[in-house]
């Protein structure tokens, strides 16, 4: 299950790439925002493949939403349901009873209705944060893009996001794209991840296998995951035997064993 | 030491009962704690965007005591994006905060904006303005200024302006608070404090702050990762000090 991007310009060179879908995709390098109107299904260039279909891009571009990182920060002067309304008619979604929907994905995020009254000025960050993915949800995407989902919330509001991506992609099979310069977030909550730097596809694949290729990282300039580079450096010592983890425990115990 | 700014038995809403803060005067401060524990609303409390009726001294001064110019000399808050130009273009703003060149010059300088001055406010990009808002605070020449969670609009820079900053306030002997989720971000500073259900939960030099793994991951953040590997490995016995250094601490490791 993937889409398969083929021919696809970048600056003046063609790229191939393909998300995995129902499954958490990082996108990360330098020229990470630049495929963006491609993964929109806004630009006609190149060829598309759907589960190995060949579509139109305009087949698909109501089913996906994109959030930026600052959405909602030029609207520091309006209360949220003005910025709710704005950002829906910016993004010219149109919907039958856009209150009703905004209550409901505001219950997604676990965000009570009465913020709808409140002024943007006054949120918190995970309030924002947590009201960012409410707003890419209102038009039930099949793919949701967004940008540096975890940077402003705790370990909780983290792993309450991390859920319902989770959710999405398991129970309703949806496709979550983040975009993030963030490696150790990518390293370790994504499934797939793909590296844009210099105008190239540097890497894709199975998160777990591609970040661990540090000479290649290292090489284009991308910052090697610190769990991938602790790892490499006690396996030179102790000769492979750590193995390469997600969760800083598992690491201690590989360390507890051979030290 | 001066104290800069006196929180004394502070009550507000659900989030302050009986709180005390006191922020030393010609230091660098971190706040940090899980979201909603008030970071924010203290810097806008400080900031007199939110008006209480609290005792809140400023430079020994009571908070609304002081007259809107007065306070603005004293006090200038960046608040993320949250600004309206009133010029066309990011020299022409800066100019109505200042016009001593080598003062001007020095801040774009030490913040490596001098791309960004000739461009048209409307042309700026997040970093950018948010570069800018932070030059602006600096030229006004306040006594204090509030960092409200700068960090993730400035990206991979972080580390480079933190670092600008800390040399900025104490050749000028300013005090500074900054807020952050992240921890790491408070490394470069004097004083971290950790907030916790209307208390504060941890305080003191930052990396000394840092060591208590437990109670950090039990108040819900994240310790940078080799702050937590280290300070783990230490209590299972396995190394005797902290050590942040990855070479370091696999040669401690495996001797």
């Amino acid at each position: 299950m993937a889409i398969e991007f083929k021919s696809i310009p970048l600056k003046e060179k063609k790229i191939k790439f393909t998300i995995q879908l129902e499954d958490i995709n990082g996108i990360t390098g330098n020229n990470r925002f630049d495929i963006l109107d491609f993964l929109l299904f806004k630009r006609r260039e190149g060829e598309i493949l759907y589960n190995k279909e060949k579509i139109k891009p305009e087949e698909k571009k109501q089913f996906v939403s994109y959030v930026e990182e600052f959405a909602l920060s030029k609207y520091f002067q309006n209360k949220v349901i003005e910025a709710m309304y704005y950002e829906l008619r910016r993004k010219g979604i149109d919907l039958k009873d856009p209150k009703k929907k905004l209550l409901e994905s505001l219950k997604i995020v676990g965000l009570p209705s009465a913020i709808l009254e409140r002024n943007l000025k006054f949120l918190s960050s995970s309030e924002k944060a947590l009201l960012r993915i409410s707003i890419g949800l209102l038009s039930n995407p099949e793919i949701l893009i967004i940008d540096e989902p975890f940077e402003e919330l705790d370990k909780q509001n983290m792993q309450k996001v991390l859920l319902l991506f989770r959710r999405m992609t398991d129970q309703y099979n949806k496709t979550i794209i983040i975009i993030s310069n963030d490696m150790d977030m990518i390293y370790q909550y994504t499934d797939h991840c793909m590296i844009l730097q210099e105008n190239k596809v540097i890497l894709e694949g199975y998160t777990r296998e591609v970040l661990r290729k540090s000479e290649v990282l290292k090489k284009n300039g991308i910052k090697v995951p610190e769990m991938v580079e602790f790892t490499e450096l006690a396996n030179k010592k102790e000769k492979g035997k750590i193995d390469y983890h997600r969760d800083i425990r598992d690491i201690i115990k590989d360390i507890y064993k051979h030290v | 030491m001066k104290r800069m700014i006196m929180i004394h038995q502070f009550f507000y809403k659900d989030l302050w009962k009986d709180f005390n803060l006191y922020i030393d005067k010609n230091k660098f401060t971190t706040i940090s704690g899980p979201n909603n524990c008030g970071k924010t609303t203290l810097m806008r409390i400080l900031n007199r965007d939110i008006i209480t009726d609290n005792m809140i001294l400023i430079d020994e001064k009571d908070i609304n005591d002081y007259s809107i110019g007065e306070f603005s000399s004293t006090v200038q808050g960046v608040f993320p994006l949250e600004i309206i130009f009133q010029e066309k273009t990011v020299e022409e703003e800066i100019a109505l905060y200042n016009i001593n060149r080598e003062e001007v010059g020095e801040v774009i300088k030490g913040l490596n904006i001098s791309s960004t001055v000739k461009k048209q406010v409307k042309n700026l990009t997040v970093e950018e303005i948010v570069l800018v808002q932070i030059t602006l605070a600096l030229l006004k020449k306040p006594k204090i200024v509030l960092l409200d969670n700068i960090h993730p609009y400035l990206k991979e820079r972080t580390k480079e302006v933190l670092e600008f900053l800390k040399k900025y306030q104490e050749k000028y002997e300013l005090t500074m608070v900054q807020t952050t989720i992240h921890l790491e971000d408070s490394l470069p500073t004097d004083v971290l404090y950790i907030f916790e259900n209307g208390m504060i939960a941890l305080e003191g030099k930052p990396i000394e702050v840092l060591e208590n793994d437990t109670r950090i991951n039990k108040i819900g953040l994240e310790l940078p990762f080799m702050m937590d590997l280290s300070v783990k490995l230490r209590d299972y016995d396995l190394i005797d000090t902290i050590e942040l250094d990855k070479e370091r601490l696999v040669d401690s490791l495996w001797q």
